[in-house]
This record gives structure tokens, C-alpha cells and sequence, in this order.
């Protein structure tokens, strides 16, 4: 007996096992696909509207979306975002249907020029006819239309050129024409721009064999330009806003969706063509009208979500089979601007100085919180210096020690290694519970670039200015980037002192007035002494010797330590350690033993090299005692690691090292532990400004 | 009062200004006037902000306020010269992007484009001004409620055509990995009229006075005329009296 061909079928073609039975969300329609995409594809989209939910997950799923025709870096994300970049690979908004897509290609190699003439709004702005509402508002004039027009239809060339896979949603069977040409419109003239007219132009509603035509003249003209290119063809799932034909909108979608689903089907035949079967998994029963918002038309988040969490099971080769789904956040630009605003500071500043320098000042209060290098250009020399000084002036040491150790919980619960924040999310418990529980935080981009570019200058003007010191320059000569902060001599303390933090790759901040105002500027712009101090539970100030602008080379030496060994254990302290550089690659960045150490471990044993450091050997007996190992984070300009004095670490050299490290550390202690031997900088602006009005005036 | 006797090209100062006491707060522009005046011996009031860090302080909920000593010399009853923000264009268009581009302007569309360039809608580049322009709105917005006196914005002076100039005084190390050229000079001029533009509405929309640049200031072309900037960026002393006098207070 033969068996008919159902006995064998596969539970994906039995509707009881692949939809009655099956969760909603295991639904999947796709079963497999022809051809994948890799990593290194460039995918090209266009299409309907829901296309643009397709191209804005594809970057978070790890494809390599192609868009030819971006915004420019200094235009605000939201304004992009407004003006139609991005959306798709090129500026040329929904193309619905497979007519109008065969003319962007035509129109893009002057093969096809449309005789509509570009559309004037009430106001003399200006309406590009096909894509109308890719300017919100038009185009100020013909000038900047036709000129964006042709800026778009290169774009539009290197899309169709450059792109390994273009992805095309079909949309609608219906749409406007020029009687005139047979150029078709993305919305009807009149609706979003244009005046309509009967006489100028007719409506058109494509079947099977129109649509499937304009595909084929589509897919062999784009071959011809781009031979190896794979084609993605789905149809769109939202029905259709409105019909111009005389009968139910419902009815005319239905029509339209079974129009481009046949004519896709017929595309498949042809190679590196594949259906992906968006339309089905959105209008699937199985997800009874779940997929729909309220309007009954558009998809919701969770149906876009089975859609693409189903295109990289199928479309995306091994790597990516896990891809995660994260909704794509606008486009960061690049940091041209901030890293403008910040040299127009300085130029501005300069500006102020030259001024200054011909029309000396009088003396009032000065400045003691500013976001760049105010004392520096002062007139009066001794400026600076003064304003340090006022800091140190300005320290009080809490009446009474605050009872108790901090505490907090822990915010990263059952974590293994360095937890890491961003820095809008640094407060103070995070801070805390971080340190009491994990050693230390990392907080990503505390610092913005223009920040860190800020920094940067003065860091490599301070130690310019303090090697000349060291040759011989008197003060007058490398005022302000570094001029030396004068105290009583105490301990290490000293010129010596000094020295040996400069032949080590470090400059006291507090010798480099313009850096310290700068520093601490961002460190409380960027929360870290409001956390602090909250942490604490008291006010913190800065110190002379433990506050350290860092230039490391790949040659340095290292030795695991804590820095209570010298600090105290007792204390209580929190230090910013502030990367101003692209360090742990190619420049040394920092080992960390990432959990908390309650007290001193054993030092000056088991291959360490100095009194006050602790061995290597003693280090890999703590990480098989606790199964925690040392790492090695890899750190971003403007990253930063917060630690006490507790945390066991070094700085991270390895062969291969090419570049230097630069990099900040200032450890804010608190007033009632303040170390006898540290000499304490106010990070209170007014205890300053106090303080320096009182010296100054 | 005397009335404000400007050559410039669209004076909407319409009220006169005392001479004295006169204050003038606001960024970096302010120093050439300030220079002028003391150059001619001629006492002004003056809070450059630059000189005053620390001046416009944000409390917990991010609100903006002067602080209280200065607060105390702003309230004075007197008129207020703003020189206010005025760098918005610079920081957008001074410095040679890595992708060039260029704009046509709305509100003069003939001038040079240069179609070699990516070119950005207006609106767009509208939209990057006012973002780079959007603090300096703010504490200006603080300063009418502050003021004492009738607010005038002075218009920032126009760019230099001679690129040697900025390149001279841009400080590079800013814009590491990228040529050191400044933008061309078509279009700084062209940023620098739309970001006034900006400053014009704003200004409109607040009924404040705005003074433009003294025509006399400007070369055939619209540009700074040479000699009179201090560092490409800023004008100088020469510049400084000039708007002095657009404002009345020399002759």
C-alpha cells in the first residue's frame, strides 16, 4: 500500500502541532531559508512602514545594516531622527509599493526622470514630490531640495551598489500617479503636501501580474549594477489606512496583502530570492489579534519582537543564532562637537587672559569652581597658588569621628568580577554597596569627552611644564600648568617628594592648579563627591600627595598592593581612579582583585617585592581560597574606577605595551580620618571661595 | 536719555541707553568692549563671566541662578548689555568637520555653496546651533528676569575671512587624528548669520533690543574687517569701541 504524502509530514506542516497546539510565541512560520546573512553583509532596507521596525533591530541583533545616507554627526539625534535619516539605508521614507521602488531605481541612474515639478507649500517652502514627508515643514527653497534631491539618488546608487542583501517590505497595491509620466507617489498630492488634482493625476491599484512584472524588472536592473546581491521580500502586516476604491478598507487590504504575498511567492523562484514571513507572523491566529495595538493596525512590540526574534534564528548565520533583541537607541554622532565646545572654551578663555593680561583686574573674590582653568588666567600670577591654597585652608576637620562603618547592601547580588555602571547611575549606594561587597565600581564614561579632552590638555601641559621645573625653569616660566604648591616639609612631603612622584610618571594635581579646578569640576558635575560623601556620611576633601595626574609608560614596574598599607587601614577614603586614555590593551591598564578585602592581607612575603606589597604568590593562594580570580578591565577614555583603600590591585603591564596610560587618581578622604601626613585640598567650592575672599581681599 | 546713534546694519535697539553706569555681563565677547572702555578711560560695570566661575551655579533640581553677589550687581536698576553666548556658531562651524559639508541659507540662498560638500538641510544645521546654543538661551532667559534694567543683546561679531587667522589660535590638540583646517570662510559666514538669526528671534519673541554688528565693523563681503578681530575668534579693542559706540555710550 502507498502511503499518502501526510503520514510522513513534518509537525510544521500539520496546522494541530505547528498552531493549535503550539504558544503563541513558538509559533514559526519561517522553517528555513535559502540563504543567510553574515556578520559582515551589509543589508540594505526599504520598504512600508513596517520595514523601519525590521532596520532598527537589525543593528542590535549584530547585522551590519548598510545606510548610505546618514545624518551628519552635528545634527541633533532627534532632529535625524525627524528628518527620515537612518530609517532606512538611504533618506527615501516608505516606498510601498514594488512600482515605486523600480522608479527609485531608475530615477537614482537617470534612467527615468519624472516631469512633476517639485511641490511649493503656502509658506515658499519646497515638497520633494517623491518623498514628501521626508522633510517635515520641506525644504527652505528649490535650491536646497534639488540639491539634497541629488545628494539623495547618489545615496540611493551606492545602496544599490554596495549592498550584499536589500530587504524589501512590501506594503500597498494602491497608490497615485502622474498622468502626465506614470511616475507613482508614496502618498497621494494633497495629503502631507501638493495640491491635488484629477485632471494631473489617477489612481492605480497594481494586481499580480503588475506587481510581480515591476519585481522582475527591478531585481534584473539591480543585478545589473550589483550581480551578487541577495533579495529579502516580506509584506508588510498593517493593513491599509485608507482605499481609494469604492468598497470596505478591509476588503481592499486583504486584496493588497494577497496581491504581494502571490507576487513574492513567484519571486522566490528565482535565485538568492527568499520570503520571510513577517505578514504571517503578525496576522497569525495563533496570536489572536495580540499582535495588533488598539487601532487594530499597528504591530506591537511584541510582534515586531517574534518577527525579528525569528529572522536571526533563520536569516542570521551560527554566530548570531542568540542574537539578543534590544530596541535600538538613537545614534550617538560622533564627539566633533563636544570636543568643539571644549576648544572654543579654551579659546574663549584665552581671549579673557590676553584681555586680562593688558587690563590687569582688581581684586575681588575668585574663582573656585570653575569648569575650566579660571585661576590660571589670572592676571595677578600668585593667583594661582592662592587658590590652592585657600582649599587647604579650607579643610576642617569634622568635630568627631562618624561612628560606625559604612554600610550598604549589595546592589549586584551573586556577581563575580568588576559590577559596572553607567554614570548616570552612580549614587551612593551603588557606590557603597559596590566597594563593601565587590572591592570596587566601575563607572563607564563618568566623563565626557570633552571632559577628558579638557583633562588631557592640562595633563600633558602639566607635565611639560613640570619637567621644566625639574630642569631648572623658576615658576614664573611654567605658571599656570604648573606652578608648585608650597608646604611644610613632612615625610615624603618634600621637593624630593616631588621628584620622585615625577620620575615615577606623576604630578601632584594640586602643582597643576588649571588640572585640580578642572578635576574637580567634573568629579561634581559627574556625582562623585555628593556619592562620596553620602557614602561616608561626612564631607571629604582631596590631599596634596594622594591626588596624582598619571602618565604611565608600558616600562613601568608593578606590585599588587592596597593603599591602606600606607593610607591607614582605618581610614575612610574613596578613590576615583579617572582613565583619561584607552587603557588595558596596548597601554597599561590596572589588575584588580575583584572582592572585598576586609582588612591588610599579608604583605613583604611570597614573592613580593616590597615591604608594603603583597606577593603574586600570596594573590594566587587568595584566588584558589576563594575561586575569585584577578582581572583585568579594559578601560575607555573617561572611565573610571572607584575604590577604597582596601582593594587589592596593581597597575597592569604586559609585554606588548606600546603606549602610555594617562590617567587621574584622587582619593577623597573624609575629614574626621583625614591621614596626619596628607596635606587636605577643599572640594567645597564655597568653603573656598570663602576662604580665598577672606586672603584676598 | 540719549539715543543710541548706530550704524549698523538693522539696530532693533530702539530704547536709548544711559552711558553710565552701564553693565555689561555675558561670555567671551564682552572682553573687547571691556577693553575699549578701559582703554578710553571710560568706567563700566562689567561681569565676564569667565572671570567669574562659579556664577551661574545649578541647585539639586538643575535650575540655573546667578550667584548672589553677582545676583546683587545684576538687580541694580541700570541698563544691561548682554553679551551672552555668541559662540554657538564657532563651536559648530569654525573647525573643518571631518565630513565636510556646507548649507544653503534660507534667508539668503544665493550666497556661495559648495556642491563638492555633503550638504545638511537648513534645518538641520538650525537644529545644531540651537543645541549649542541651547545654555546660553537659558541664562539669558535668567538674566531678563534678573536685570534691574532694559536688556540689549549685542550681536557676536562676524568671522574673519582669513582662515590663517583661526588656525593660528585653534587649539589642535582638541581635534586629535584630524587635518588642521578650518572651515571655509563662506561657510562660517553663513553659520554665523544663521545662528543671529537664532539670537534675533529669541530676542523678538522676548522683546529684548538687539544690536547688530556696526556696519562699519563689516567688510564689502560681510566679513570682519581686517585688524579689527583679537584672535580670528573675537573682535579686539578697535572692534570693542565700535560697538560701544553702536550702543551710545561713546561717540
Amino acid at each position: 500500500m502507498t502511503l499518502h504524502p501526510y503520514v510522513n509530514a513534518e509537525p510544521h506542516q500539520r496546522w494541530r502541532s505547528a498552531m493549535a497546539s503550539a504558544a503563541p510565541d513558538d509559533v514559526d512560520p519561517v522553517v528555513s531559508m535559502p540563504f543567510k546573512i553574515r556578520r559582515s553583509d551589509r543589508v540594505a532596507t526599504a520598504g512600508s512602514c513596517f520595514a523601519q521596525h525590521i532596520g532598527a533591530r537589525l543593528e542590535s541583533g549584530g547585522f551590519t545594516r548598510l545606510v548610505t545616507e546618514s545624518a551628519h554627526s552635528i545634527v541633533p539625534s532627534a532632529t535625524a531622527r525627524e528628518l527620515g535619516y537612518g530609517t532606512f539605508t538611504a533618506r527615501f521614507g516608505n516606498v510601498y509599493t514594488a512600482r515605486q521602488m523600480l522608479q527609485l531605481l531608475r530615477r537614482a541612474y537617470g534612467r527615468f526622470t519624472p516631469s512633476e515639478p517639485l511641490w511649493e507649500g503656502a509658506s515658499g517652502q519646497v515638497f520633494d514630490p517623491f518623498r514628501p514627508a521626508i522633510q517635515p515643514g520641506g525644504f527652505a527653497n528649490r535650491r536646497e531640495c534639488e540639491a539634497d534631491r541629488a545628494q539623495h539618488l547618489a545615496a540611493v546608487r551606492a545602496m544599490f551598489e554596495s549592498a550584499d542583501v536589500l530587504l524589501f517590505t512590501l506594503g500597498l497595491t494602491e497608490c497615485w500617479a502622474s498622468r502626465a509620466d506614470g511616475a507613482v507617489f508614496p502618498i497621494c498630492p494633497g495629503v502631507s503636501a501638493g495640491d491635488f488634482s484629477s485632471e494631473r493625476y489617477a489612481f492605480m491599484n497594481f494586481g499580480v501580474d503588475e506587481v510581480s512584472s515591476d519585481l522582475r524588472a527591478f531585481l534584473s536592473e539591480l543585478r545589473a549594477v550589483n550581480p551578487a546581491i541577495r533579495f529579502v521580500l516580506t509584506v508588510s502586516p498593517v493593513p491599509l489606512a485608507a482605499t481609494a476604491e469604492p468598497r470596505h478598507v478591509w476588503t481592499s487590504t486583504t486584496y493588497s496583502k494577497a496581491v504581494l504575498r502571490v507576487a513574492a511567492e513567484m519571486m522566490t523562484k528565482e535565485p538568492n530570492v527568499a520570503y520571510f514571513p513577517s505578514f504571517e507572523v503578525v496576522t497569525s491566529p495563533s496570536a489572536r489579534g495580540a499582535y495588533f495595538d488598539s487601532d487594530l493596525r499597528t504591530v506591537t512590540p511584541a510582534g515586531v519582537d517574534h518577527v525579528m526574534r525569528l529572522f536571526f534564528k533563520h536569516m542570521a548565520d551560527g554566530e548570531y543564532v542568540n542574537a539578543v533583541i534590544v530596541p535600538v537607541s538613537p545614534g550617538a554622532g560622533d564627539d566633533f562637537l563636544q570636543r568643539a565646545k571644549a576648544a572654543m572654551d579654551v579659546v574663549c578663555e584665552e581671549a579673557a587672559l590676553d584681555q586680562a593680561f593688558q587690563h590687569p583686574v582688581e581684586c575681588d573674590s575668585r574663582a573656585v569652581d570653575s569648569p575650566l582653568v579660571s585661576s590660571a588666567y589670572e592676571a595677578d600670577p600668585s593667583a594661582n597658588a592662592r587658590q590652592v591654597k585657600a582649599r587647604n585652608h579650607a579643610f576642617a576637620r569634622s568635630p568627631a569621628r562618624v561612628e560606625g562603618s559604612p554600610t550598604a547592601a549589595d546592589p549586584f547580588p551573586g556577581f563575580v568580577g568588576v559590577p559596572e555602571i553607567a554614570a548616570s547611575d552612580l549614587n551612593a549606594s551603588v557606590l557603597g554597596g559596590a566597594i563593601l561587597h565587590h572591592g570596587c565600581l566601575l563607572v563607564r564614561n563618568l566623563v565626557d569627552p570633552a571632559g577628558v579632552a579638557r583633562l588631557t590638555w592640562m595633563l600633558e601641559r602639566a607635565f611639560e611644564a613640570a619637567g621644566a621645573h625639574l630642569a631648572g625653569a623658576p615658576r614664573e616660566q611654567t605658571r599656570p600648568w604648573f606652578d608648585p604648591f608650597e608646604f611644610e616639609v613632612q615625610g615624603d612631603m618634600s621637593d624630593g617628594g616631588r621628584t620622585f612622584v615625577f620620575q615615577g610618571g606623576g604630578v601632584w594635581t594640586a602643582d597643576a592648579p588649571p588640572a585640580l579646578e578642572a578635576l574637580i569640576w567634573e568629579l561634581r558635575r559627574a556625582g562623585v563627591v555628593a556619592s562620596v560623601e553620602e557614602y561616608l556620611g561626612e564631607k571629604v576633601f582631596l590631599s596634596v600627595g594622594k591626588s596624582t595626574l598619571r602618565r604611565v609608560p608600558p616600562t613601568s614596574g608593578t606590585a599588587w598592593h592596597q593603599d591602606g598599607a600606607f593610607l591607614g587601614e582605618r581610614i575612610r577614603t574613596v578613590n576615583c581612579w579617572l582613565s583619561l586614555s584607552h587603557c588595558g590593551v596596548d597601554a597599561p591598564g590596572l589588575d584588580v582583585y575583584p572582592r572585598r578585602s576586609n582588612a591588610l592581607h599579608e604583605r613583604g612575603t611570597k614573592g613580593s617585592p616590597f615591604a608594603w606589597s603583597v606577593g603574586d604568590g600570596y594573590v594566587a593562594e587568595l584566588e584558589a581560597a576563594t575561586g575569585v580570580t584577578s582581572v583585568s578591565p579594559v578601560f575607555g577614555p573617561g572611565d573610571a574606577l572607584l575604590f577604597d583603600q582596601l582593594f587589592l590591585h596593581r597597575t597592569g603591564v604586559r609585554p606588548g605595551m606600546i603606549r602610555d596610560r594617562l590617567a587621574i587618581e584622587s582619593w577623597m578622604f573624609a575629614g574626621s580620618t583625614f591621614p596626619e601626613e596628607q596635606i587636605p585640598l577643599a572640594l567645597d567650592a564655597l568653603d573656598a571661595l570663602s576662604e580665598a575672599k577672606r586672603e584676598t581681599c | 536719555m540719549p539715543q543710541v546713534h548706530s550704524d549698523s546694519l538693522d539696530s532693533t535697539a530702539g530704547e536709548a541707553l544711559s552711558a553710565a553706569p552701564l553693565l555689561c555681563i555675558g561670555h567671551s565677547h564682552i572682553h573687547a568692549v571691556k577693553a575699549a572702555a578701559e582703554g578710553d578711560g571710560l568706567r563700566i560695570d562689567s561681569i565676564p563671566f569667565w572671570f567669574e566661575p562659579g556664577a551661574l551655579p545649578r541647585d539639586d533640581q538643575g535650575r540655573l541662578a546667578f550667584r548672589p553677589d553677582l545676583l546683587e550687581r545684576i538687580r541694580v536698576v541700570r541698563p544691561v548689555v548682554s553679551f551672552v553666548g555668541g559662540a554657538a556658531h564657532s563651536v559648530v562651524g569654525a573647525v573643518e568637520h571631518p565630513r565636510p559639508f556646507d548649507f544653503i541659507l534660507p534667508s539668503d540662498p544665493e550666497l556661495p555653496f559648495d556642491g563638492s560638500r555633503e550638504l545638511i538641510p537648513a534645518d538641520a544645521v538650525r537644529a545644531a546651533l540651537v543645541t549649542a546654543d541651547a545654555e546660553f538661551g537659558e541664562i539669558f532667559r535668567l538674566l531678563l528676569v534678573s536685570a534691574g534694567g532694559p536688556v540689549t543683546q549685542v550681536e557676536a561679531p562676524p568671522p574673519v575671512p582669513d582662515s590663517e587667522r583661526l588656525r593660528a589660535h585653534t587649539p589642535w590638540s582638541f581635534f586629535p587624528g584630524q587635518p588642521q583646517e578650518i572651515a571655509p570662510k563662506w561657510l562660517r559666514y553663513k553659520m554665523w548669520r544663521l545662528h543671529s538669526e537664532i539670537v534675533a528671534e529669541r530676542c523678538a519673541a522676548l522683546n529684548v533690543a538687539y544690536v547688530r554688528v556696526p556696519r562699519a565693523a563689516m567688510d564689502a563681503e560681510g566679513f570682519l574687517r581686517a585688524g579689527l578681530d583679537a584672535d580670528g575668534y573675537h573682535g579686539g579693542p578697535e572692534y570693542g569701541r565700535m560697538v560701544l559706540q553702536s550702543l551710545g555710550v561713546v561717540r
